[in-house]
């Protein structure tokens, strides 16, 4: 058996404010977003925004300097993939490097959509470094309107 | 004392939080420097790069800024991104060539030919 130091909290007034803390860290720790990391993402995953619209969500994820052919974009059971790889051109062995802040290589990033995504319907746009998918929602889970009617 | 750092602060706060791009600095033959900042979202007329004096400054705004609709995931800052460098006076202030590829600005700075290494031959 260990020995563990004799510790009481009542006794202790800073021990009460970190459990306090704690809790309180606690509260901020529920998962109110879709999981935005995935379990096969590579080490660099790029950042994305995830929006919702009335009748489609748009998934925009910055790429510099990627060409558009080495970008891969898939849906699979209702998770989505971006993945690609950065591929750079310099011999870095060659060059003299002052200062690095990029990254090349492989990544991807999986993203779990909400329900209500038409996969047929996904559209794909790069530019200027973006990608910019357009996922449109299922006709039954777009927001209906319903008129009310005076009697 | 204290005035002054509340005058600074009051400064800060009327000034636009710019983001900061990543940058690649690298001298990939003797004299010819290639600056690179990736600048997603940046189109060729939202584009500045300013010489002034000893300074450098790049300045580029993005095309969108955030859409409407409620956003289950946000990740990317949004905004207007600026560097400044200093430019020593080794570097030709004449000849500095920029292109914007896929978000990603190349500046080619080139080295004064007077400061560029040279060989000199002893004489017999």
């Amino acid at each position: 058996m260990a020995l563990v130091r004799w510790y009481d909290r009542d006794l202790e007034p800073v021990g009460n404010f970190n459990w306090l803390q704690r809790q309180i860290n606690e509260l901020f720790d529920f998962p109110r977003f879709p999981e935005s990391q995935g379990l096969f993402d590579r080490r660099v995953s790029p950042a994305i925004d995830v929006v919702e619209h009335p009748d489609s969500f748009t998934v925009e994820c910055d790429l510099p300097g990627i060409d558009q052919k080495d970008i891969d974009v898939s849906i699979a059971s209702g998770v989505l993939t971006i993945k690609g790889e950065k591929k750079t051109e310099e011999k870095s062995e060659k060059n003299k490097v002052y200062k690095k802040e990029t990254w090349e290589g492989s990544f991807q990033r999986t993203v779990s959509l909400p329900t209500g995504v038409d996969a047929d319907k996904v559209e794909a746009a790069f530019t200027d470094g973006v990608l910019k998918i357009t996922l449109p929602k299922r006709e039954e889970a777009k927001i209906k309107k319903i008129e009310l009617k005076a009697k | 004392m204290a005035k002054d750092v509340q005058i600074r602060k009051e400064k800060e706060k009327e000034q636009v939080q710019f983001i900061r791009p990543f940058c690649f600095i690298c001298e990939e033959e003797a004299g010819v420097i290639t600056l690179k900042l990736e600048m997603p979202g940046v189109t060729k007329d939202k584009l500045d790069i300013d010489v002034d004096g000893n300074e450098l400054h790049v300045t580029g705004k993005r095309a969108g800024t955030g859409s409407e609709g409620t956003y289950l995931i946000r990740e990317r800052r949004l905004g207007t991104y600026h560097q400044a460098y200093t430019l020593d006076d080794t570097i030709d202030r004449n000849k500095i060539e920029a292109s914007l590829e896929g978000g990603v600005m190349t500046l080619t700075l080139h080295r004064k030919e007077t400061e560029k290494p040279r060989k000199i031959s002893i004489k017999t």
